[in-house]
C-alpha cells in the first residue's frame, strides 16, 4: 500500500446520488437549457407593459399598496404575488431532505431557483383567470399600525377577459369590491372604457428576459431615477433588484422565468441572509435582504425554509425617512390557482 | 455486427453548442461521480447544491471546452474544486459571524468537515494531520487523485497545471505522508 492509497483508505464513504436530488438538479439544468434555447429563437428584446422602462422615463420606486377601496386595476398592479401553485399548503417535496441550512443569501436564492424550476407551470389558457389570495400591509408614518388587508384577485390570463378584486380588513367579515375590471373581449373599441383601459396587461407574462445576463440587467437599476429636486437617489443595485423582483410578481410568469430571477439575484452583490423572519401571514421563512439607505428600509424576500418556495416579502423601516421607524410593510401569499371564472374559488 | 460505440464526452459537448439539449447526457454520465466527491468533501447536504452548480457552470462554459479531450471528468472536477472552495469560504465567513453573535469560537462551530468525519471514524489520525497541514492547492491535488481517482494527467487538466508540477507536488506530499505514517520507503503508485 503506497501513500496515496493510504489517503484513499481513509476517505469518508461516498454515498450514492439520491433520485430526488438527481431529478431536482437535472430539472434545474434543463430549465437553463430551455432558457438558452428560447433566447435563441425569440427575436427582439422582451418588454412588459407597465414595468421597467427603457426609454429614459424613470420607473416608479414606490410600489402601490392595496387600499381597501382601491381600484381593481391598481390593486392588480400593486399585488406582489407568487407564480407557483404550490406556494402554500402543497409544497413540492424538498429534494435531498436538506436539514443543513444555507450559509449565504446566494445559496438560498439558488435553492429557490431549483425548487421553482422543478414545479410544473400553471399554463393558464387565455380565457382563464389566475386566482391569488394574499395578506398585505401598507406603509404608515404614524406609530399606529393600520389593519392588515386580505385580498382575493382574479386576474385575466391574457388581460382581455375582465377580472375581480375583493378585499377585507383582518380581522373583519365584510368584503369590499374593487372597481369593475372591463371585459376587453366584449367591449366595442369605440366604448370609453375600452379607450381608457383596454387592453389590460396580461396576468400571465411570458416575454421577460430569458438569459441570466438579460435578467440581471433587467433587475439592476440603471441609476437614473426621478431627477426632480428633493427626490431620493436611486436605490442601490441589490435593493433595487429585490424591489423589481417583488414588483414583477404582480404578474404571473413561467417558473423558469421565476427561477431565472432568483439565479440572477444570487449573482448581485449586497443581498445578505437576514435569518428567520415571520411573514404577514404568520409563517416562518428564510429571508434574503438588501438595504436602501436613502429610503431607510430593509427589503426582504422570504422563502419557505423547507421547500424554498417564495412565500412573501417585507419592507422594514430602519428609521423614519419614509415609514415610521420599526414598522413593517409587505405581502404574504396564501394561495394561488387557475380557475375558469372570475369569482370562482379553487 | 459490432455495436456502435457511445459518443465521447467531447463529441457530446461539441454538439451541445448547437443543440443545447444534448448537454443533459453529460449530466447523466457524470452527476453521480461529482456528487460523491462533493459529498466526501462537504457532506451530503452541501453536495446537492455543489453538484447542481457544477453542471450549470459547465453548461454555461461549454463553448470553451477543449474538444481534444474525450473525457470531460477533469474539466468537471476542475469546476467542482472551484465551487467547493467557494462554499468552504462562505462557510468560514458564516462561522466567524456566528461566533461573533454567539460568542463561540469559530473553530468549534465549523471545522473542516472532511477532517471531522474521517477523524471520527478513527482512521489514520496521523494521515489526517498531514492533510490538514497541506496547502489548499496540495490538498485539492491529493484528494483528486486519492478520492476522485483521477489520473495524474487528469488531475493536471482539472487544476490547470503541468503534469510535471503534479508529479513533483505529489512526491513532496508522499514524503510527508510517509513520515507521518512511520512507513519505510514504499514502491510508487501505478500513476507515476
Amino acid at each position: 500500500m503506497d501513500e496515496i492509497t493510504l489517503v484513499t483508505a481513509i476517505a469518508p464513504p461516498a454515498p450514492g446520488l439520491p433520485a430526488a436530488v438527481r431529478d431536482a438538479a437535472r430539472a434545474t439544468l434543463l430549465a437553463e437549457i430551455a432558457t438558452e434555447r428560447e433566447a435563441r429563437t425569440t427575436p427582439g428584446r422582451p418588454t412588459v407593459p407597465g414595468t421597467r422602462p427603457r426609454t429614459g422615463v424613470p420607473r416608479s420606486r414606490h410600489r402601490v399598496r392595496w387600499g381597501i377601496v382601491g381600484a381593481a386595476l391598481a390593486a392588480a398592479a400593486a399585488s406582489a404575488a407568487i407564480t407557483l401553485l404550490s406556494v402554500l399548503g402543497h409544497p413540492p417535496s424538498s429534494p435531498g431532505g436538506r436539514a443543513h441550512p444555507p450559509a449565504t443569501a446566494a445559496a438560498v436564492l439558488l435553492r429557490a431557483a431549483r425548487a421553482t424550476a422543478a414545479v410544473p407551470d400553471l399554463h393558464p389558457r387565455a380565457d382563464q383567470f389566475v386566482f391569488k389570495e394574499a395578506i398585505s400591509q401598507g406603509p404608515y408614518r404614524t406609530g399606529r399600525r393600520p389593519p392588515r388587508i386580505l385580498t382575493r384577485d382574479w386576474l385575466s390570463a391574457d388581460g382581455m377577459h375582465g377580472g375581480l378584486t375583493l378585499q377585507r380588513y383582518l380581522p373583519g367579515k365584510i368584503w369590499v369590491h374593487g372597481l369593475p375590471v372591463p371585459d376587453c373581449s366584449t367591449l366595442p373599441h369605440s366604448n370609453w372604457n375600452w379607450k381608457a383601459n383596454c387592453p389590460l396587461p396580461p396576468a400571465y407574462v411570458t416575454n421577460l428576459p430569458r438569459t441570466l445576463a438579460g435578467m440581471k440587467d433587467y433587475l439592476v437599476p440603471d441609476g437614473r431615477w426621478g431627477g426632480k429636486p428633493g427626490a431620493l437617489p436611486p436605490a442601490p443595485p441589490a435593493a433595487g433588484a429585490l424591489e423589481q423582483v417583488i414588483s414583477m410578481y404582480q404578474f404571473i410568469v413561467p417558473h423558469r422565468t421565476a427561477a431565472l430571477m432568483f439565479r440572477a439575484l444570487s449573482t448581485i452583490k449586497g443581498i445578505h441572509l437576514a435569518g428567520t423572519v415571520t411573514t404577514l401571514a404568520g409563517r416562518k421563512g428564510i429571508a434574503t435582504a438588501a438595504v436602501d439607505p436613502f429610503r431607510g428600509i430593509r427589503i426582504e424576500l422570504i422563502f419557505d425554509p423547507n421547500t424554498y418556495q417564495y412565500i412573501g416579502d417585507l419592507e422594514i423601516a430602519m428609521n423614519g425617512k419614509t415609514m415610521h421607524a420599526g414598522t413593517e410593510a409587505g405581502n404574504a401569499v396564501i394561495r394561488m390557482a387557475v380557475v375558469g371564472k372570475a369569482g370562482e374559488l379553487p | 455486427m459490432a455495436g456502435l460505440a457511445a459518443p465521447s464526452d467531447a463529441a457530446i459537448i461539441e454538439r451541445s453548442v448547437a443543440v443545447p439539449e444534448c448537454f443533459a447526457e453529460i449530466f447523466d454520465r457524470h452527476a453521480e461521480g461529482i456528487y460523491r466527491y462533493a459529498a466526501q468533501r462537504l457532506g451530503q447536504q452541501a453536495a446537492a447544491d455543489v453538484m447542481s452548480e457544477v453542471f450549470l457552470a459547465a453548461f454555461r462554459n461549454r463553448r470553451r471546452y477543449d474538444t481534444g479531450r474525450d473525457d470531460a471528468r477533469p474539466w468537471l472536477y476542475g469546476i467542482a474544486i472551484n465551487v467547493i472552495s467557494q462554499y468552504q469560504r462562505a462557510q468560514r465567513r458564516y462561522a466567524r459571524v456566528l461566533a461573533t453573535v454567539r460568542d463561540v469560537p469559530a473553530t468549534d462551530v465549523v471545522a473542516d468537515e472532511v477532517l471531522d468525519r474521517v477523524a471520527a471514524a478513527q482512521l489514520r489520525p496521523r494521515i489526517m494531520e498531514v492533510l490538514a497541514g497541506l496547502s489548499d492547492r496540495d490538498r485539492e491535488l491529493v484528494l483528486l487523485v486519492a478520492w476522485a481517482e483521477l489520473s495524474y494527467e487528469q488531475a493536471a487538466q482539472a487544476l490547470g497545471i503541468p503534469l510535471g508540477t503534479v508529479r513533483s507536488r505529489l512526491h513532496r506530499i508522499r514524503v510527508k505522508l510517509r513520515r507521518a505514517a512511520g512507513l519505510n520507503l514504499l514502491p510508487p503508485s501505478k500513476n507515476m
